[in-house]
């Protein structure tokens, strides 16, 4: 037998947990009850004191193995705000031949009257099943009676599950307090497991080796059966020792965690342990590698055939393809080709996966698919025109980031090809998307390219050089503060990308109430706007409209006050709150520039302007510059503002946020002009 | 005034006759007129129901929508959904669709249909169900073509003809044919018909309607609800069945009693323990008393669990089992309250009410039929005739006899033993929207600020801050801070919150600090004396508007600031006193400056509810930026020499 190795991700913390062994199912303490707030997070609505997961194997000679998990949780409820929390909703996994099933569902309320405690029964009537929930799930429904603030809440369940790879991650940390998590997980032989650690919280680990024994019967037919020239079938049946590992997790005193202004996915940060499967070695048979490195990785999605296959067909669009890069032979110009083509062909229909649905056949035909099928039809065309195509397996940024070698942490692929001057990213699922732009949902940490050969490297998804945007405003101040002049915002790379996208169902009237309410700090209006480069994906795209704006200045005791910025630039700091728990993730690097020329009033002059500023961010993470200069009756501002960075950690926070602090505050400076 | 106010929102426009005379519709984007694409993310090309009552417990209806998409907005208008349970049976369902040149491209089978559970997103349980497609075409445009036929018992909903579907979406021909196999006693209701070319071709008691090419609309702020403005046509039997219950009644009086007698009489059981659990409670309490105390024990000892199973959408649960359970849904609940009110020998009613905070709907006191979202209850007056308590059963925390936004000025119905009757629901007007703040902040030569802040809130004002005391110091570190956003670097430095329930009054006592009070600009300290009510959202500018304008609720702010100056500066401006009046409102706000360096802020702001004509729309944002302007007019302060 394989020896199941653990990796190192796990720290092992040995400190004694005294709290767990008090609490048993059923049986509550005064002391849970009378707690009105959560000792360490007092404004905790609810908090889970306890929360076990017992997984084990179970054998019958008639379906094989069954995954048998049994969750006992214990909620303390301390207000109104946590009593939905009390509810369980379990969704069951269901295909066309097996299914995932509930059973043994057990519960109790507990509650204080006049000092006594109560107890009320989870009765049939507390639960709900409902078939077909949709097309995957069947739900089981839990609402415990008399839930009350105050109330402590006990549910127990199994469930069982045939589908045996399938040992769902095991969540230690909520959006409420945890007192207590345990998991033990009892493996047989014949399934080799790795574990992987997420978040921050330190979890004790334990692995106990075990036998029991187990009556297997096989069925055998055909050669071997063959007795007197009748063929027979044999039933062979066997007790056996089975070899098996105990493996055991726990965590204490694990905070709650709350939704932050900037996190990708605050489910990355989020404590839990994913056992995953990597061979199998029944009885009789050879050891069953499943994926355990990226190699693995790489080779078995290519045995796939909604992967591999898929990719390898050629036919359906061959003659298109022909017709298409007929004569071309600069690989830049065929790639180009290629990607428009398919873009233009196919849409995208909002799903995503690392395995095609339909098969890129019928989407090619159909005129629309999924990521996968868009994008390994497009990696194969690459290939076909002699390009070096290969599909790079991506995770969204709602689905998380993948921790381990693994297909089931990928739910997205884009296609690479490995030019001269390095790797060029394509996704076509967006109309507006050119070679290394993506859609957002797929800049997320690292891809994993995958060359038919087995091999495998990591591709950072996120663009290497910051995303422009330069503004360029003119204006003339009137004496009554208003002001009108032109303005032309210039739009590169992702924020080409993202505004070419926001526009292109907007209705044209539409997008200019928007940009004359929405787009700056306050309202304009807008004439004679124009948009160049719409759909001309080489070139930036650009706006250039008029504008008139009443009260742009601040007219005080006969001065006149204007802010050099006009109505644009930063003036609110995106960063308010004191503390932070997470990383701060901005989604790609960007660079923002302002060109701003003021003419002033006739009969006014220049009193003052602020003074020019240049604020740096240690690392190169980023730079603001504020130049001003006046001169005679007019004024010229140059704002650049660049983050070149876009991941920035916790311990940096205080950093930023008063980088940005002193940022909104020489944006809110103003020029002054008097009468001559 | 109704004709006034919306005339000309939308335009029927004139197309050649040729395309009226062939009935074979045209799936060819090209041929759509232009002036159903401006503004359309989707055109309905032909919406068509005909319903066949058969009687008053079999329906048969066919319905047939044909709708060119022009953009992935437009894709949730094709509508490809049928919804279903045990009493109706689907006959035929099918989707067909054509590319923007009007070729066939792809058939959806009943079999190709995805079937899922109607699930509401509150409901842990419904046995509604409903069968779906997802499509997405490889290019714009493109014409879904939808036909469904189903036959139904319940015939207490008909489907209704709603000629305009939504914003965003343009009618070539919409059609709605009803007719009966036996003359069946019913009532109708014509909605908005006169602002229409609705062409009515019924003949007896065979209804038939049209109405041809009606361009789109976008939506505007500040403007009625949609569904309140658009043309509309519904029917209700006299008789008819309701998942399997049968129900009658053609007025509210009568419907309400057979609401009573059907759905409510027998859901009010209770154990004897618990009646006099509840005569103990009440024991020497007025009856307005005894339901206060009645009403905080359903609060306490019960939440809200919403399962809908068969004509338990509209029956409660019985009153024992929630006693039991503690739990259950708006309609469970309020039934509960009312029963346990009756063992108090309290009266009560249960009341059945279109809830929704953004618009106030009415149950309609013409027609009699099903209707409503939300379940509340009346509890009348002894002393005084026609005097209603309300309380809304569902929340677990507004006070007792205040319900809130959710379900404030509508007429709703309450039923009754002897029938239903339609009463409106207290009304919270203007000035009872009340907020008072009072603020004593010390200002350093630095440009800090430090002040103490006492917030004040009644009546719908209450309604939106009272939640607060229920917030995460994270969620009140984000609340203050996005409430202040005009104060930069705001910290907090204590706080103190108050929910006055016996009142009805919400308050908070903050103490809060900022670097960043004021601006230096050359050597001067420009500040706003209005450092804690701002208005700094004004309503969007249109270049055409065309919806009426509706103030959904007018509220009064009145706000005294005192302002202590930093040593060493000196008042060189002072913004100048102001008052407003308006059919909007009035604002007025005045600056007094006193020798001891102190500056004294008082501001007044008085919105008031109703609808005007959109003309009116460009002076009522006039008379927001004003106030908006004024809230930010600011004092400069210059140093002493």
């Amino acid at each position: 037998m394989k020896k199941t190795i653990f990796t190192t991700i796990i720290s092992l913390l040995f400190w004694v947990v005294n709290h767990a062994q008090e609490i048993k199912f059923g049986k509550v303490s005064m002391e849970e009850l009378t707690q009105t707030a959560h000792p360490v997070e007092p404004d905790a609505e609810a908090a889970i004191l306890y929360r076990s997961y017992n997984t084990t194997f179970n054998y019958s000679s008639n379906s094989g193995f069954t995954l048998i998990t049994k969750i006992f949780q214990r909620i303390k409820i301390y207000n109104k705000k946590g009593m939905d929390l009390a509810n369980q909703d379990i969704y069951l996994y269901f295909d066309n031949k097996d299914k995932e099933k509930t059973q043994g569902i057990r519960g109790y309320t507990f509650n204080l009257d006049n000092g006594k405690i109560t107890k009320s029964k989870l009765e049939n009537e507390n639960i709900f099943k409902e078939e077909r929930f949709n097309k995957y799930y069947n739900k089981t429904s839990i609402a415990p009676p008399n839930v009350l603030e105050g109330s402590v809440v006990d549910i127990e369940y199994e469930i069982t599950s045939p589908f045996l790879g399938n040992i769902p991650e095991l969540i230690f940390q909520e959006e409420i307090p945890v007192d207590y998590a345990e998991a033990e997980i009892t493996a047989p032989e014949y399934f080799i497991y790795k574990q992987h650690l997420r978040g921050q919280f330190p979890l004790t680990f334990n692995e106990k080796k075990g036998m029991r024994m187990i009556q297997i019967t096989e069925k055998v037919s055909g050669d071997a059966g063959v007795f007197n020239g009748v063929q027979q079938t044999k039933t062979y049946s066997d007790k056996v020792d089975l070899n098996e590992t105990t493996y055991t997790i726990a965590g204490q005193n694990i905070s709650s965690m709350k939704e932050e202004a900037f996190v990708n996915n605050i489910h990355n940060y989020r404590t839990a342990i994913k056992f995953e499967i990597t061979g199998t070695k029944y009885p009789r048979e050879p050891f069953k590698m499943l994926a355990q490195t990226w190699t693995d990785v790489a080779k078995s999605i290519y045995e796939i055939s909604s992967f591999g296959a898929e990719l390898a067909k050629t036919n359906y669009f061959e003659e298109d393809l022909q017709a298409l890069i007929n004569g071309q032979e600069d690989p830049t110009k065929k790639a180009i080709l290629i990607f428009s083509h398919v873009k233009s062909k196919i849409n995208w229909d909002g799903t995503f996966g690392v395995l095609t649905d339909k098969g890129v056949t019928k989407a090619y035909k159909d005129g629309s698919g999924n990521a996968a099928e868009i994008n390994l039809m497009l990696t194969a065309m690459f290939r076909q025109a002699g390009l070096k195509a290969n599909p790079v397996l991506v995770s969204t940024r709602k689905n998380g980031i993948p921790i381990f070698p693994t297909r089931d942490g990928f739910n997205y692929v884009i296609a690479a090809i490995e030019m001269q001057e390095g790797i060029v990213l394509f996704d076509a699922t967006e109309k507006y998307a050119v070679p290394n732009i993506l859609p957002e949902r797929a800049i997320n940490w690292m891809g994993r390219l995958v060359r038919e050969d087995g091999t495998s490297i990591e591709v950072s998804l996120l663009p290497k050089t910051p995303s422009k945007q330069v503004a360029y405003f003119s204006a003339q101040l009137n004496e009554d503060g208003s002001a009108a002049g032109k303005v032309r915002i210039q739009n590169y790379d992702q924020y080409a990308f993202n505004f070419r996208e926001r526009i292109k169902n907007l209705n044209k009237d539409l997008y200019l109430e928007r940009l004359e309410n929405k787009t700056f700090n306050s309202d304009i209006e807008v004439s004679n706007y124009q948009m160049q480069n719409e759909s001309d994906l080489s070139k930036p795209v650009i706006e250039n409209f008029e504008f008139k704006k009443e009260d742009q200045c601040e007219i005080i005791g006969g001065k006149i006050y204007v802010s050099p910025l006009l109505f644009s630039g930063m003036i609110e700091n995106p960063l308010k709150l004191e503390k932070r728990e997470y990383p701060i993730e901005f989604s790609f690097p960007t660079t923002n520039q302002y060109l701003i020329t003021i003419k002033i009033p006739e009969g006014y002059q220049i009193e003052s302007v602020p003074e020019s500023l240049a604020l740096q961010l240690p690392e190169d993470i980023g730079s603001y510059q504020y130049n001003i200069t006046a001169k005679a009756n007019q004024i010229q501002v140059k704002l650049t503002s660049e983050i070149k960075s876009p991941l920035i950690s916790a311990q940096g926070y205080e950093m930023i946020k008063n980088y940005y602090q002193q940022i909104v505050q020489k944006n809110a400076e103003k020029i002054v002009l008097t009468k001559i | 005034m109704r004709t006034l106010l919306l005339a000309c929102i939308f335009v029927s426009i004139q197309i050649p006759i040729s395309l009226h005379a062939q009935k074979q519709i045209d799936y060819t984007f090209a041929n759509i007129p232009p002036e159903l694409i401006k503004n359309a993310n989707a055109v309905v090309r032909l919406q068509e129901a005909k319903i066949d009552i058969h009687s008053f417990k079999d329906m048969t209806v066919n319905k047939k929508r044909i709708v060119t998409v022009l953009n992935k907005y437009g894709d949730q208008h094709t509508r490809t959904v049928q919804d279903y349970d045990s009493y109706l049976k689907i006959l035929s369902l099918e989707a067909n669709v054509y590319d923007k040149d009007g070729k066939f491209v792809k058939k959806f089978k009943q079999k190709d249909f995805l079937d899922q559970s109607d699930s509401d997103g509150y409901s842990i349980y419904t046995d509604d169900r409903y069968y779906y497609i997802r499509y997405t075409p490889p290019s714009y445009p493109y014409t879904m073509v939808f036909e469904t036929e189903y036959q139904t018992s319940t015939t207490a909903f008909i489907e209704s003809w709603y000629p305009i579907s939504n914003i965003f979406v343009s009618t070539q021909e919409s059609d709605y044919q009803l007719s009966f196999d036996t003359p069946q006693a019913h009532r109708i209701r014509e909605m908005n018909f006169e602002h229409f070319p609705v062409k009515n071709l019924s003949v007896g008691d065979k209804y038939h309607y049209r109405m041809e090419n009606i361009t789109a609309v976008k939506p505007e702020t500040h403007s009625p609800d949609f569904v309140e403005i658009i043309p509309s046509f519904r029917l209700a039997l006299d008789q008819f069945y309701l998942k399997g219950v049968e129900g009658r009644g053609n007025n509210w009086k009568d419907f309400g009693k057979w609401m009573y007698d059907d759905l409510l009489a027998g859901s009010d059981d209770l154990s004897e323990a618990t009646k006099a659990k509840i005569k103990e409670m009440v024991k020497g309490k007025s009856s307005l008393e005894a339901a206060k105390t009645i009403h905080d024990y359903v609060q306490q000892n019960t939440r809200y669990i919403s399962v809908q199973i068969g004509v338990g959408g509209w029956k409660p649960m019985k009153a024992s089992e929630v006693d039991r359970l503690g739990y259950g849904d708006c309609k469970a609940l309020t039934n509960y309250t009312h029963t346990l009110l009756e063992a108090a020998g309290v009266a009560s009613y249960y009341s059945i009410v279109y809830a929704g905070s953004d618009s106030k709907k009415d149950i309609p006191e013409d027609f009699a039929a099903i209707q409503g979202n939300h379940a509340i209850l009346a509890i009348p007056s002894i002393e005084k005739e026609g005097e209603i308590t309300w309380i809304d059963c569902t929340s677990q925390s507004l006070p007792f006899g205040f319900t809130g936004d959710f379900t404030d000025g509508r007429d709703v119905l309450i039923v009754k033993p002897d029938g239903g009757e339609i009463v409106r629901t207290k009304s919270y007007l203007n000035e009872e929207n009340y907020q008072k703040t009072v603020a004593e902040c010390a200002i350093t030569p630095e440009g800090a600020m430090n002040a103490k802040v006492h917030i004040e809130t009644k009546g719908i004002q209450y309604n939106q801050r009272y939640g607060l005391s229920m917030q995460s110091e994270k969620e009140l570190e984000e609340h203050y801070k996005a409430y202040w956003s005009y104060i930069p670097n705001l910290q907090i430095v204590n706080k103190e919150l108050t929910n006055d329930r016996e009142g009805v009054v919400f308050k908070e006592d903050l103490q809060i600090s900022t670097t960043n009070f004021g601006n230096f600009v050359n050597g001067k300290l420009l500040f706003c004396p209005n450092g804690f009510n701002q208005i700094t959202n004004v309503p969007d500018r249109y270049r055409k508007r065309t919806m009426p304008l509706k103030i959904e609720r007018g509220y009064l702010d009145e706000d005294e600031f005192t302002l202590k100056l930093p040593e060493g500066y000196e008042v060189e401006s002072l913004p100048q006193d102001i008052k407003m009046e308006s059919k909007f409102g009035i604002y007025e706000a005045t600056f007094v400056k006193s020798e001891n360096g102190i500056i004294s802020y008082r501001r007044k702001q008085f919105l008031k509810e109703g609808t005007y004509p959109k003309e009116d729309y460009e002076a009522y944002r006039a008379f927001v930026k004003d106030i908006a302007r004024n809230d930010n007019a600011k004092v400069v302060l210059g140093k002493i020499n």
